[in-house]
C-alpha cells in the first residue's frame, strides 16, 4: 500500500511557511506542519469538558525512546514536556499535567501490559500512544499489532480515557532500511475504526525534511541534542495544534 | 548460476507439447507486481492486483511455481522414476539457496553501512534494526539456516522449503490427487488451528510466510499442473463454477478498491473494512485463497492458452522475465531494495518514482533476455543467433487446453 506523496499544495504551504518565518518570534523554530496534515474527525470530549470546566487536566504520553526522550539533556526536553509547557501556554488557567511514561525499545505488546500500572492508575483525560516502532524495525506481524493497538483502545475507552496514537518518526535513512508503510497503513486503519485521532508524526518530519525545515540526515555529532530538543518542541507544538484542533 | 537446461521451464521442444505461455505470462506479470509492491510509497502499486483484490502477486508467484514444478518434475518423474526427479529439485533447491544468501549479503551491507554512518540517538528505537550486527557469529548462521529473514527476504525461504519438501508431493500426487492435497489441507488447517509456525531469528519471532499455510497453494498449482501432465481433468465443465469464481472477484475488487481509494479520501467509505480486516497473509488467511483461485479460475477461462495477444509484441517482455522466473525474481527484490534506497535518499516526487519503475522493469527485462541468450548460446550458436535476431515465440502450440483452460 502507497500513501499519496507531498502535494504541490504542500509544497505551495510550505513557501508561504518559509515567508512568514521571518516575522516569527526568534526563540522558536518555524516548523508548521500544512493544516490538511492535522485535520481530523476524531474528538477528545473528555479533555474538552475538563478544558471547559478549567478543572485539572492529566495527560499520560507513553511510548518508546522518542517519547523518553533518550536522545536530549534532561526529560524536560522530551516532547510530554514540552507539550505541557504548550498546552499550558494556550490553556492558561487550567492546570495541565503531562506525565511521561516512555521507555526505550518495547514493542506495543510490551507498552500494552504496562497500560494498567502507567495509564489507568493515572486516571488521566488523555493517553497519547507513540507506537509502530519497534513492531516496523523487527518486522513483527502486522494483525497481532492491529491487535493490540484494538485492545490498548478498548481499554482506554473502557474508562473513558480519550486516545490519540502517535506513528514512527522519519528519516530519510531508516525509511530506507525500514519498511514502515504496513505498519503505518495499520496505525491508520485502528484510528479510523476506533474514530480514535491519528497524530501523523510520520507524515509531519518527512514534510519538514523534504522541504529542509529540518536535516534529520547530515547532523554533526555535537549538534545533535540541540536538532533533538527543537524537533521535540516543534512535534510537541503541533501535537498542542492537533489536541486544539480536536475539541468539540 | 548454470546455463544448461536445467530450468524447471523445460522448452517445449524437449516435451513435445506445446508451452502453455500463458503460465509465464501470468508469472511474469506476478513479478513485476512483487517488483512494485515491493518499493513502499510506490504510487505505481495503486495500479497492481492488492490494490482490487484480496490476494496478490506473492499468491500468483507460488501457485503457479506450484504448477510449473508438477508439469516439468512430474514429466521427470513418470519417465526418468523419482530419484531422479528429486535430484533435479535439490539442484533447483540449492541455486535458490544461494541466490538467497546472496541477497542477504547486500541486504546486510546496506544496513550496516547506515547504522554505523548515521547512528542519530533520536532514533535509537529505529536503529535496533542492526541488532544482529551486536552478535554476527549467530545472525550469520541463523541466516545460512534460513532462521533470519530481514525485510523482503522472506519469500525464497519459504519457495526454498516448498521445493525441498516437493519429492514427497510428487510422490502422493502419482498415488492420487486426494492423496496429496487431503494431507496438504489438514496440515494448513493445523496451522490455523494450532497456531503452528516454524520459529525464526531473533527470538520469538517466526517466519513471516508459514510455510505450513502456503503449502496448500503450492500443492492446489502441483494438483493442477500434474494433472496436466497426466491428462486427467480436474474441473468439471459445468458453466456455474464460473459464475461463483466471477462473483467472488467481482464482490472482492469492489470491497478491495474501496479501502484502497478510503486510504486516499476519508469521503470514500471502507466497505466492511471492520468485519474483514486485517487480512493475515502471514498464514494465508482463506479469504486470500478463496480470491485467488476464483481469479486463476476466472482468468483461465477467460484467457484460453491459444490467446492472440500472448504472441504479439508487449507480452513478449512480460513471458520472457515469466520464463526466467528464477533469477528475475532475486532481481526484482534487489531492485526494489535499492529503489527504496534511491527514493527515501533523493526524491520521491513522481517523476523519480516513474524513473525507478521504469528502469527496474526495463533492468528486469532486460535481464531476462539476456539469460535466454545465454541458454539458446548454450544450445548452439545458430539458435542464438536466430534467437537474437527475432526475438519471437514459439509457434502456437497444437492442442494447448489444460485442466484450467478447457472450455
Amino acid at each position: 500500500m502507497a500513501r499519496p506523496s507531498p502535494s504541490p499544495l504542500a509544497g505551495a504551504v510550505a513557501l508561504g511557511l518559509l515567508f512568514f518565518a521571518g516575522a516569527a518570534t526568534a526563540e522558536e523554530t518555524q516548523c508548521q506542519a500544512p493544516p490538511e496534515l492535522l485535520a481530523s474527525e476524531a474528538k477528545l470530549p473528555r479533555l474538552a469538558q475538563h478544558l471547559k470546566e478549567r478543572k485539572p487536566v492529566t495527560i499520560v504520553a507513553i511510548g518508546g525512546s522518542s517519547t523518553a526522550g533518550n536522545a536530549v539533556p534532561s526529560p524536560a526536553q522530551a516532547y510530554p514536556a514540552r507539550l505541557e509547557a504548550a498546552l499550558t501556554k494556550r490553556y492558561p488557567g487550567v492546570p495541565i499535567r503531562v506525565l511521561n511514561k516512555g521507555a526505550p525499545h518495547e514493542d506495543a505488546q510490551q507498552v500494552l501490559a504496562r497500560f494498567p500500572r502507567d495509564v489507568v492508575a493515572e486516571n488521566p483525560d488523555l493517553a497519547i500512544w507513540e507506537t509502530g516502532t519497534i513492531e516496523a524495525v523487527r518486522r513483527m506481524d502486522v494483525e497481532s499489532f492491529a491487535t493490540t493497538l484494538d485492545e490498548g483502545l478498548a481499554l482506554l475507552y473502557a474508562q473513558h480515557i480519550d486516545a490519540i496514537l502517535v506513528n514512527m518518526q522519519y528519516s530519510h535513512k531508516t525509511a530506507a532500511v525500514i519498511d514502515f508503510d504496513p505498519y503505518l497503513d495499520t496505525m491508520r486503519r485502528v484510528a479510523d475504526l476506533n474514530d480514535a485521532y491519528l497524530f501523523p508524526r510520520f507524515e509531519i518530519m518527512k514534510f519538514w525534511s523534504d522541504n529542509g525545515i529540518f536535516d534529520f540526515e547530515t547532523v554533526p555529532k555535537a549538534d545533535r541534542p540541540s536538532l533533538a530538543t527543537k524537533v521535540y518542541d516543534c512535534l510537541a507544538r503541533q501535537l498542542a495544534d492537533a489536541i486544539a484542533e480536536a475539541l468539540p | 548460476m548454470p546455463q544448461h537446461d536445467v530450468q524447471a521451464e523445460a522448452p517445449a521442444s524437449k516435451t513435445g507439447r506445446g508451452r502453455d505461455l500463458r503460465l509465464d505470462f501470468f508469472r511474469g506479470l506476478a513479478l513485476f507486481f512483487i517488483f512494485i509492491d515491493h518499493i513502499p510509497d510506490n504510487t505505481l502499486s495503486y495500479f497492481t492486483l492488492t490494490s482490487v483484490g484480496f490476494s496478490d502477486a506473492a499468491e500468483v508467484f507460488i501457485f503457479i511455481s506450484g504448477y510449473t514444478a508438477a508439469m516439468v518434475y512430474g514429466r521427470t518423474m513418470l519417465r526418468q522414476g523419482t530419484l531422479f526427479a528429486a535430484a533435479q529439485i535439490y539442484r533447483r533447491v540449492w541455486q535458490l539457496y544461494v541466490a538467497h544468501i546472496f541477497l542477504f549479503m547486500i541486504f546486510t551491507a546496506e544496513v550496516s553501512y547506515t547504522v554505523w554512518t548515521f547512528n542519530n540517538p533520536m532514533y535509537s528505537d529505529e536503529l535496533r534494526v542492526g541488532d544482529f550486527l551486536a552478535q554476527p557469529h549467530i545472525a550469520i548462521i541463523k541466516a545460512l539456516l534460513l532462521q533470519f529473514q530481514p525485510t523482503f527476504l522472506d519469500i525464497l525461504p519459504l519457495y526454498i522449503v516448498l521445493l525441498a519438501t516437493f519429492p514427497i508431493v510428487l510422490l502422493l500426487l502419482r498415488q492420487n490427487l486426494l492423496a496429496a492435497l487431503l494431507p496438504s489441507l489438514a496440515l494448513y488447517v493445523a496451522a490455523h488451528l494450532f497456531g503452528l509456525a516454524l520459529s525464526a531469528y531473533p527470538q520469538d519471532h517466526v517466519w513471516y510466510f508459514n510455510p505450513l499455510a502456503w503449502q496448500l497453494l503450492f500443492a492446489l498449482g502441483a494438483a493442477f499442473g500434474f494433472a496436466r501432465v497426466t491428462d486427467r481433468p480436474v474441473l468439471p465443465a459445468a458453466a456455474w463454477p464460473m459464475a461463483v469464481a466471477a462473483a467472488i472477484v467481482l464482490a472482492s475488487f469492489v470491497v478491495k478498491l474501496s479501502w484502497t481509494l478510503h486510504g486516499l479520501s476519508d469521503s470514500i467509505p471502507a466497505l466492511f473494512l471492520k468485519q474483514i480486516w486485517p487480512i493475515n497473509k502471514s498464514n494465508l488467511a482463506p479469504v486470500r485463497i478463496v480470491h485467488f483461485l476464483a481469479l486463476a479460475a476466472l482468468v483461465a477461462y477467460l484467457v484460453p492458452a491459444e490467446s492472440k495477444f500472448l504472441r504479439q509484441g508487449f507480452a513478449r517482455p512480460i513471458i520472457l522475465c515469466g520464463q526466467q522466473s528464477l533469477q528475475v525474481f532475486c532481481l526484482s527484490i534487489l531492485l526494489s531494495v535499492l529503489s527504496h534506497f534511491v527514493l527515501s535518499e533523493w526524491s520521491d516526487g513522481l517523476a523519480m518514482q516513474a524513473a525507478v519503475n521504469i528502469a527496474g522493469m526495463a533492468l528486469m527485462i532486460g535481464t531476462a533476455a539476456l539469460i535466454t541468450w545465454y541458454r539458446e548460446m548454450d544450445r548452439g550458436p545458430a539458435r542464438a543467433a536466430a534467437a537474437m535476431a527475432s526475438a519471437k515465440p514459439e509457434p502456437p502450440p497444437a492442442q494447448a487446453a489444460g485442466p484450467l483452460g478447457s472450455r
